[in-house]
């Protein structure tokens, strides 16, 4: 493609994406891993408060083998899924109206305000009234989680839409539905994207904290219970399973948000 | 050619910083600013920075409403953003996530333009103003020079019937802007427009307007009207361009007072010079 050719050198917005892992990053996982082996092969510390790599990989053998940690990974990301994506189409609409319209803004800001430095834990008890232990709890809880940080930065994002853009539309002829849809939606769409990916952080660390309490299953049930049985290779199955699910949801926010804001990458070089 | 397309009726323009009653404060921008521009001419409105020329034209576009004072346009009293008017802003703007094509479809779209034409209107205009080829760039990828002709050419394919340019060519380099002061007289011509255009260069307004009006400084006022009946295509060169431009020159400095600061930046002489060098055609 001529077009193609054309183009400056661009630096990508989100160099997090293909970035490979820094040398310096592995070496320092090296070195952790290092001391792990050593702190249980000298037994400084026992193995029934930190267990050994050797009992981690027999444990995550074992999980993987029986199905057992699939089986929780599956359960807790379903729950996030129902609660975080009812969410999204809940705080986004209500986000919008509050940015767009100063009066819903000013009518809806002292409630949102109010509610939103309360933990989403909070509401396990109300939760556990309503509904029950199970799913529909769990979903719930990260439900509230994610809700606030998608609706900020919703509003805040059609809220920061330029003046000088909106005006340049306003001089091309747009209609007032178009000021919304076709100007400030697009404007807002970097700020919303951050918003339900920092909304998908929240709803992974408040799931795995609400199956210790109110689940018979899931990741965070599984390093809970398995604290219970004494299971200590199991307890870093599950962190490291956590871990590794949370990394791969924020890249795969993180590629969502470059494909579809590809237009702020062409950033000209210098 | 004698009906009067904008008028502007002794408009003052006062800002007041919102902030605490106490520290609230108050800026006269415009004070008792008249001028009428008559249908299909290109008028400037020449000033230092800081003058309110900006404010004028928002004035005049709907998008300020003044603090007294009334403002007509084609008969009608200014109170919101108008169909017929068209306006490109001192700083290049447009949609971001929009390609430059794009930009040109998004007025077309707005204003109903059946689709089989809007391509064709597209090609048209952004072949106007020498953008062909960039179709598919998206803003932030063009010079500010190109986004500012992207701009230009987003704004009429609206068909506007008044136009109101504020320093069109204030970020471009001295060459290009000699350059593209051609250009616009060259895409004036192909559309029958009432042309308001904001300046503070003397050799700019002399260059392109039929009409000059001097503002002065704080608050911005009209202090005199010039008429401009050197013939067109106008050469740098020639003796009353200078005659002019030197006219010009002592009525601003006059308006500036022996501390305030003249229109004319750049020693006018140096850029005549400069100008006859390159004489173009
Ligand atoms: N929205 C605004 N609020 C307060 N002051 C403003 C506003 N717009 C412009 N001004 C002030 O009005 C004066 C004239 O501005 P402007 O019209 O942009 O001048 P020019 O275009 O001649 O440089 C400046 O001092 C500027 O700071
Ligand atoms: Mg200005």
């Amino acid at each position: 493609m001529s077009s193609e050719d054309l183009r400056p050198k661009v630096y990508s917005v989100f160099g997090a994406v293909n970035q490979r892992v820094p040398i310096g990053t592995l070496i320092i996982l090296l070195l952790l891993f290092a001391i792990w082996n050593g702190l249980s092969r000298f037994g400084i510390v026992p193995d029934y408060v930190l267990a050994s790599p050797a009992s981690f990989m027999e444990s995550l053998s074992e999980a993987i083998r029986s199905g057992e940690l699939f089986g929780h990974m599956i359960a807790s990301l379903q729950r996030v899924f129902v609660g975080f994506t009812i969410a999204m189409f809940v705080a986004v609409p209500t986000g919008v109206l509050m940015g767009w319209s100063p009066s819903v803004g000013r009518t809806l800001n002292p409630i949102v305000e109010a509610l939103r430095p309360v933990s989403s834990f909070a509401y396990v008890p109300i939760g556990m009234m309503i509904f029950g232990l199970g799913f529909t709890l769990n979903a719930f809880v990260v439900y509230i989680a994610s809700f606030f940080p998608i609706l900020i930065n919703t509003i805040q994002g059609v809220r920061g839409t330029e003046k000088r853009i909106l005006e340049f539309a306003k001089l091309q002829g747009a209609r007032p539905k178009s000021m919304l849809f076709k100007v400030a939606l697009p404007s807002a769409l970097p700020s919303i994207l951050t918003g339900l990916r920092v909304g998908m952080g929240i709803a992974w660390m408040s799931i795995i904290a609400t199956e210790m309490i109110g689940a018979k299953s899931g990741l965070g049930f599984l390093i809970y219970n398995s604290a219970w049985q004494l299971e200590m290779g199991l307890i870093l199955v599950g962190v490291m399973a956590i871990a590794v699910i949370g990394l791969a949801l924020n890249r795969l926010f993180l590629l969502i948000e470059r494909k579809a804001l590809s237009w702020r990458d062409h950033l000209v070089a210098g | 050619m004698s009906k009067d397309v904008i008028r502007i009726d002794s408009v003052d323009k006062v800002f007041t910083t919102n902030g605490s009653k106490k520290k609230r404060s108050s800026l006269q921008v415009l004070a008792d600013f008249s001028i009428s521009v008559k249908e299909g001419e290109l008028f400037c409105l020449l000033g230092p920075s800081g003058c309110g020329k900006s404010t004028i034209l928002r004035i005049i576009a709907g998008l300020e409403s003044p603090t007294t004072g009334d403002v007509w346009v084609y008969g009608r009293s200014v109170s919101d953003v108008h169909d017929m008017l068209g306006m490109v802003f001192q700083e290049p703007t447009l949609l971001p996530w929009r390609t430059i094509e794009g930009n040109v479809y998004f007025g077309l779209e707005e204003r109903r333009v059946p689709k089989a034409e809007r391509k064709e209107k597209v090609s048209e205009y952004l072949e106007l103003v020498g953008l062909e080829g960039f179709e598919h760039h998206y803003p932030q990828q063009l010079s500010g020079g190109m986004r500012q002709r992207a701009a230009l050419a987003a704004t009429l394919a609206n068909k506007p019937k008044v136009l109101l340019l504020d320093e069109p060519f204030g970020a471009l380099d001295a060459l290009t802007r000699l350059v593209m002061q051609q250009e616009l007289l060259r895409i004036l011509e192909r559309a029958q427009l009432t042309v308001v255009l904001v300046t503070h260069s003397i050799d700019e307004a002399v260059f392109l307007a039929d009409r000059i009006a001097i503002v002065s400084p704080r608050p911005g006022k009209v202090e005199s009207t010039i008429v401009v009946d050197i013939p067109r295509p106008r050469d740098r060169t020639d003796p009353r361009f200078a005659k002019l431009s030197q006219e010009i020159f002592e009525l601003v400095v006059g308006e500036a007072g022996p501390n305030g600061n003249g229109v004319g930046r750049k020693d006018p002489a140096s850029e005549k010079a400069m100008a006859g060098g390159l004489a173009l055609k």
